[in-house]
């Protein structure tokens, strides 16, 4: 008898899902919606299917490059993100924004090689197809939304955009993403025909169209990736940032006039409070007094640039002896900047127990530049530089 | 494969409502939540009704004014400069350098722009040097020798991407 019901409910969802629709009028097919209105020859199913894939790994890799980021900021309690690799996040970031841009040429192509399609009609022949188009329209939104914000951040043109980005980005990526397996799910058949074995390639011209949206990508690529790929830096004519352009040869995102701790930071003001078990207050001559190590790490941002540099400063690891922290403790480190979303972040555990993790008082041999976080800043490997708390006031352990 | 393609669309759902559950509960108020849906349809918007056909009609007069052996190089030229030129004018117009941080966009984004486009537009004309050979001096002529072949769809394929066909 289940079984029967069952039948009966698909039966019925069937039936309501592919109900015929009214057509409108034909006498308002005018124009684009016209059965011969697109006429390049270029466009096929093959064609669709190919930059379908192409698109649909690079949003892929995008998203989890992307989710793997914001778990690294926001950390659910059962995520634990490791010290090593040294250069993982670098990578992951680096690959999020280069494969972000490379999304671009082929979401313009894809998008193309579809439009017809914008022009279907009737435009809704049942609901089935109804919800179809509506996942479609998602999905175009969504990734066009995705590709200009990501591109206006690393732009750094933030009123161009009504809203906070890193929000904004994170959860358009969601709602971007399910529309994508949506659309997979309703395309699969589709996909499957088009790409069947045993075609002769005799599409010169659509080899050629789809080589050229390569090309684009691969320009694209050369023209920018050299921000966090150093060897191609001097490609990179077109990123904006240069691994080798900024205060003590690295690039600064915040400056401290932007974070308006000019004044705090000047001796005999600045103090360092550790608060643990044990409460210790230090002078910047005081921490410099302590056993110092140089470490060469990178300064990973997530705006998808990077760039490496030789820290000198005390281990986190002899600070949380010091005030007697417990093994496995987490660490938060406060800055002197306040009143934004970045003005204090954990180290995680093993980054606290980390040798290379460092409260850094120099970089490349010199003490620390006031917008290289003076007087002192953590530095730490595998972490997206946000997190790398810079003019930092106050350490507190945490469990 | 059916089944296949159910699991696909719920586990699409479900990840969008997710999303939008998600976003709804613990995001920014529904103000700020609708200033992304709007971007997201101006943006929509904006590449069909203004970008799509500029590239149709830059297809359009390609296919009316290049000769047959050229129209292939001359749209990669054109395509691979339309593509750069749209994804880095944000750096080029420079509205995100401040003075007070030089290192964020320290390049001078026009040059590199020029640059890369004189680079694009060098290799355009080496594969239509490249082309013009291979087409026996075809510029002019009638006949198979002078025409590249038109696009023909390979067994299995289609000519329209779905139009009349089955979700």
């Amino acid at each position: 008898m289940v079984r029967r019901a069952g039948a009966a409910l698909t039966g019925l969802l069937a039936g309501l899902l592919h109900r015929r629709l009214p057509a409108p009028p034909e006498r308002l097919r005018v124009g684009p919606f016209r059965t011969d209105a697109f006429s390049s020859p270029l466009r096929s199913e093959r064609l669709t299917s190919q930059l379908g894939i192409a698109l649909g790994t690079a949003f892929t890799i995008c998203f989890v490059t992307g989710i793997l980021s914001h778990g690294i900021q926001h950390p659910p309690s059962w995520f634990a993100w490791p010290a090593r690799p040294v250069e993982l996040y670098r990578v992951t970031q680096g690959v999020h924004v280069a494969t972000g841009l490379v999304s671009v040429p082929l979401l313009l192509a894809k998008l193309w090689s579809v439009y017809p399609r914008l022009f279907e009609w009737p435009p809704a022949r049942d609901l089935a197809h109804a919800l179809s188009r509506a996942s479609v329209l998602v999905l175009v939104a969504g990734g066009l939304f995705e590709l200009t914000t990501g591109i206006l951040d690393i732009a750094r043109w933030y009123p161009a955009m009504p809203f906070f980005f890193t929000t904004a980005h994170h959860w358009v990526a969601w709602v971007t993403v399910g529309a994508l397996v949506v659309h997979l799910g309703v395309k699969l058949p589709v996909v499957a025909r088009a790409l069947r074995r045993g075609s002769t390639a005799v599409d010169a011209s659509r080899r050629g169209l789809l080589a050229a949206v390569g090309a684009a990508a691969g320009v694209l690529t050369l023209a920018t990736v050299g921000q966090t790929i150093a060897p191609l830096s001097r490609l990179a004519v077109l990123a904006p940032r240069h691994p080798d352009i900024g205060p003590q040869g690295l690039p600064v995102n915040r400056t401290a006039m932007q974070a308006k701790v000019t004044d705090l930071v000047r001796e005999p003001v600045y103090r360092l409070h550790i608060d643990g078990p044990r409460r210790v207050t230090l002078t910047r001559a005081q921490l410099a007094a302590l056993p110092q190590h140089t470490v060469e790490l990178p300064i990973s941002c997530v705006e998808g640039w990077s760039a490496t540099g030789h820290w000198t400063g005390v281990r986190v690891r002899d600070l949380l002896a010091m005030v007697g922290a417990p093994a496995g403790c987490r660490l938060r480190a406060e800055s002197l900047e306040t009143g934004t979303a970045y003005t204090h972040a954990v180290l995680p555990a093993s980054h606290c127990r980390d040798p290379l993790s460092l409260l850094a008082l120099g970089l490349n041999g010199a003490p620390l530049e006031a917008d290289h976080g003076y007087p002192c800043r953590i530095i730490a490997p595998n972490l997206p530089g946000v997190m790398q708390t810079k003019w930092v006031g106050r350490l507190v352990v945490l469990p | 494969m059916k089944l296949t393609r159910v699991l696909l669309c719920t586990l699409g759902l479900v990840a969008g409502v997710y999303g939008v559950v998600n976003m709804l509960l613990t995001g920014p108020p529904l103000v700020v939540i609708g200033r992304y849906v709007v971007f997201a349809v101006v943006a929509a918007l904006a590449h069909d009704l203004l970008l799509v056909p500029v590239a149709l009609l830059a297809g359009a007069l390609l296919a009316r004014l290049a000769p047959a052996w050229l129209r292939g190089v001359l749209r990669a030229g054109l395509l691979i400069s339309g593509v750069v030129t749209l994804a880095t004018f944000p750096f080029v117009l420079h509205r995100g350098y401040h003075p007070t941080n030089p290192s964020a966009l320290p390049l001078d984004y026009t040059r590199g722009l020029l640059v890369t486009l004189a680079a694009v537009w060098l290799g355009t004309a080496v594969a239509a040097a490249v082309r013009y050979v291979q087409c026996g001096h075809g510029h002019g002529e009638h006949g198979r020798a002078g025409a590249a072949p038109a696009p023909r769809l390979a067994a299995g394929d289609r000519r329209d991407p779905g139009l009349g066909e089955g979700p």
